[in-house]
């Protein structure tokens, strides 16, 4: 059976220029956010490996809110949907799913008695709706804008007021419920990203690409004032009030984060985050006692209120599926790659991340493979190769290697001093830390695998005739050619004894060639358990037990002792499938997958 | 039928005899000469594992199972298999004429639940109690 352990969660989808919105639990445990068609519910006292992840939106996903019992979660899609669902079990029943706008849904908010949702965004006619959430009946009108609505919010007390600002330059304030028109306010001279009440329902803030915070009271509208002069620099994307509303954080374009006094108007404290674009501030969140707030390439950072400067806990990762992992030899370190061309390294106990500096590759990491000094080989698509260091998760610039491939690279494995890099067009061979030992051309390849003792090299392609080559090191000359299936092999490994060598192939079938055996199949039982292409293979230390993984979203353990015993998840990454697959030690198994999270499965054998 | 090829009267016999005396654990049976389905093999006893080793690799067959199980609140049920094997390998020719016969066949056999399978995770047991599981909630067929 395949226990979920740990999950190393993907960051939120950001995009330049937009501001995303993080949704607080009010009780103070979790925290929410989106990325693809799912909603992540991360934990936050133990962001690194603590997540839960809901996957039934069919598009992508655009903000997702607690209900202010803390019971169910709305969320809402670019299909203008928005799904209420429960919290409390892990199935997330859904209580109700309403189409209620033309577009992308870009914000909402819950009155404090649970009963009322504005949903904002974009549309054709109108750009807002306020519903009753459990009938989805309409409770009021949301107009006065000619353009998408960024944010909305309500005041959390009675006589209930509602305001939206919006890309149009306005703000406006509406009155209910049923919730009407009430009021515009101009004072804005460009895009307003986001407006926020204070949780003492006194005044509300917005702010947009100005740079300009400005105060209104609550329950008129009337305009207080400014905070700053400007607030930021740069165009501000989110804001955040503290529990007892006596001070407001702002995060902006300009990569800083300011805290203010609401009081006297006064800056109490300010973090800067850098000086690369991938440093804008994109959104906050003040939880309790945790304040977060979400860098332009998804990274959280964690801000401790009483030493301003730089943030406490910055959490990285994967905003972009996964494509490449490779662990270290002691299983304790991760390396993986992704469509976004960044590298990771992960401890893969604690979850902890860094990402590998200095590198030359621009597009998605094809593969990557880690040798047993810890150094990592990684290919992209853009055909360059990269040699850099685990321990220091920076490029190595001691490496020989060549920067540039000849074709578009597909895969690397690493066995001894030796690292094979398959490409399309061409096979390289390389000898720690990265001199080229030979290279010769071939066609069609998809995959390569080098035996344990770096002696004999499997390549695998598209051709129907013998998709299995077998090649010598160090010269590369061709032994023999291995099955005649006629599926394209996807995946090729061999087992850490070098007893045997598991394919899988597009169609769905997983082989296991032992090599005693000249090849032959080790088994008569046919493994066609997965019901699409086989996408990735991992022998236990042991090479007893092999996993796929699969385009079927599934995971299954195999028994080379009993091939008829076999351990599936089914859906282990639910609505994405499997990228990569590894073992860290003899009962964990860890999976990549296209929703760019990292999963850490215990396996019990039996 | 569709396919011309006629039933042997000896196939609902056996047929009747394991659905109404139990006496056969599965029968399995073959078109001969494309123009007859017979009765290829007749077995008393077996676990179902041997009887999914039993199966061509690379044939098609028509097989009568009596299969009994034991439900999750530990009740117990018995159903009446008739599995249409037709493994992806094999001849497209011999793929269509089973196809092409199947209904002149299932006319004889009444009270079975039909399950077609491919390969062979499509008679995996575990596959067979899902489908079972699906037939029986969409009322028994």
């Amino acid at each position: 059976m395949l226990t979920l352990e740990k999950i190393f969660a993907s960051l939120p989808k950001t995009e330049r220029g937009k501001a995303i919105v993080l949704g607080g639990d009010p009780k103070g445990e979790n925290f929410l956010y989106v990325n693809g068609n799912s909603v992540f519910i991360r934990s936050l006292k133990d962001p690194f490996t603590k997540c839960d992840v809901y996957t039934q939106h069919s598009t992508a996903t655009g903000v997702a809110k607690y209900s202010p019992s803390g019971f169910y979660i709305a969320s809402g899609d670019a299909s203008g949907k928005v799904r209420i669902w429960d919290t409390t079990q892990a199935e997330h029943v859904l209580k109700n799913e309403f189409h209620v706008l033309g577009g992308a849904i870009r914000d909402l908010a819950w009155t404090s008695d649970n009963q009322r949702l504005i949903i904002v965004g974009e549309g054709r006619e109108k750009f807002g709706v306020a519903i009753l959430a459990d009938s989805g009946a309409s409770v009021g009108e949301i107009i006065g804008h000619s353009k998408a609505i960024n944010s909305v919010d309500f005041k959390p007390q009675r006589p209930f007021r509602a305001v939206t600002a919006s890309e149009d330059f306005v703000v406006c304030f509406y009155e209910g419920p049923p919730f009407k028109f009430k009021k515009q306010n101009d004072e804005h001279t460009n895009f307003v990203n986001v407006v926020r009440y204070a949780p003492s329902g006194e005044l509300f803030a917005s702010a947009g690409s100005t740079g300009r915070i400005l105060l209104h009271e609550g329950k008129t509208s009337e305009y207080l004032g400014e905070i700053g002069d400007p607030a930021h620099k740069g165009g501000i994307y989110s804001l955040a009030f503290s529990p007892n509303s006596d001070r407001l954080l702002s995060v902006s374009g300009d990569k800083t984060a300011r805290l203010w006094n609401v009081q006297d108007k006064s800056l109490i404290g300010e973090w800067s985050f850098g000086n690369t674009i991938n440093d804008m501030q994109v959104s906050c969140l003040w939880c309790n006692d945790y304040v977060i707030t979400v860098s332009l390439d998804g990274s959280l950072n964690f801000l401790d209120l009483a030493n301003p400067g730089k943030p406490t806990e910055v959490i990285g990762g994967h905003s972009k599926p996964i494509t490449a992992l490779d662990r270290s030899a002691d299983g304790r370190t991760l390396v993986t790659g992704s469509t976004d061309a960044s590298l990771v390294i992960w401890d893969s106990a604690s979850g902890r991340m860094r990402r590998v500096t200095g590198l030359a590759h621009k597009n998605q990491i094809q593969a990557l493979a880690v040798d047993a000094s810890g150094t990592v080989y990684s290919v992209a698509m853009d055909d360059t190769l990269q040699v850099s260091s685990s321990a220091d998760a920076a490029v190595r610039a001691d490496s020989p290697a060549p920067r540039k491939l000849d074709s578009q690279p597909v895969d690397a494995s690493a066995a001894a001093d030796l690292v094979a890099i398959a490409c399309r067009q061409h096979l390289v061979l390389l000898r720690s830390p990265g001199a080229v030992v030979a290279t010769v051309a071939a066609s069609a390849l998809t995959c390569c695998a080098l035996s344990p003792d770096g002696a004999t090299l499997a390549v695998g392609g598209a051709d129907a005739k013998a998709p299995i080559r077998l090649l010598s090191t160090p010269q590369l000359a061709e032994i023999q050619s291995v099955a005649e299936h006629q599926a394209e092999v996807t995946a090729l490994a061999y087992s850490p004894d070098g007893a045997n060598l598991a394919a899988g192939f597009a169609d769905r079938y997983v082989r296991v060639y032992s090599v005693a055996n000249g090849y032959g199949l080790a088994n008569t039982e046919e493994w066609c358990f997965h019901t699409a292409r086989v996408n990735c293979l991992a022998w236990t230390h042991d090479s007893k037990y092999l996993a796929t993984g699969s385009l079927d979203c599934s995971i299954i353990v195999w028994s080379l002792d009993s091939p008829r015993k076999r351990i599936v998840a089914k859906n282990a990454h639910p609505m994405s499938q499997i990228t990569k697959l590894t073992w860290i030690d003899a009962n964990h198994l860890v999976s990549t997958g296209q929703d760019s999270n990292i999963k850490v499965w215990n396996v019990s054998f039996d | 039928m569709a396919s011309g090829v006629s039933v042997d009267p000896q196939v609902e016999e056996h047929f009747k005899a394991i659905k109404i005396g139990h006496r056969y654990r599965y029968i399995v049976f073959h078109i001969v000469n494309d123009s007859t389905i017979t009765t290829e093999r007749i077995v008393e006893e077996s676990s179902y594992e041997d009887f999914v080793d039993s199966l061509p690799r690379n044939d098609c067959r028509y097989i009568i199972y009596d299969y009994a199980y034991t439900l999750e609140d530990g009740g117990k049920r018995e159903k009446l298999l008739f599995i249409h094997w037709a493994p992806d390998v094999c001849k497209i020719r011999c793929k269509m004429i089973y196809a092409s016969s199947k209904d002149a066949i299932k006319h004889k056999l009444r009270g079975v639940v039909e399950i077609q399978a491919n390969d062979i995770s499509e008679v995996a047991e575990d596959c067979i109690r899902d489908r079972l599981k699906a037939a029986g909630a969409s009322g028994d067929k």
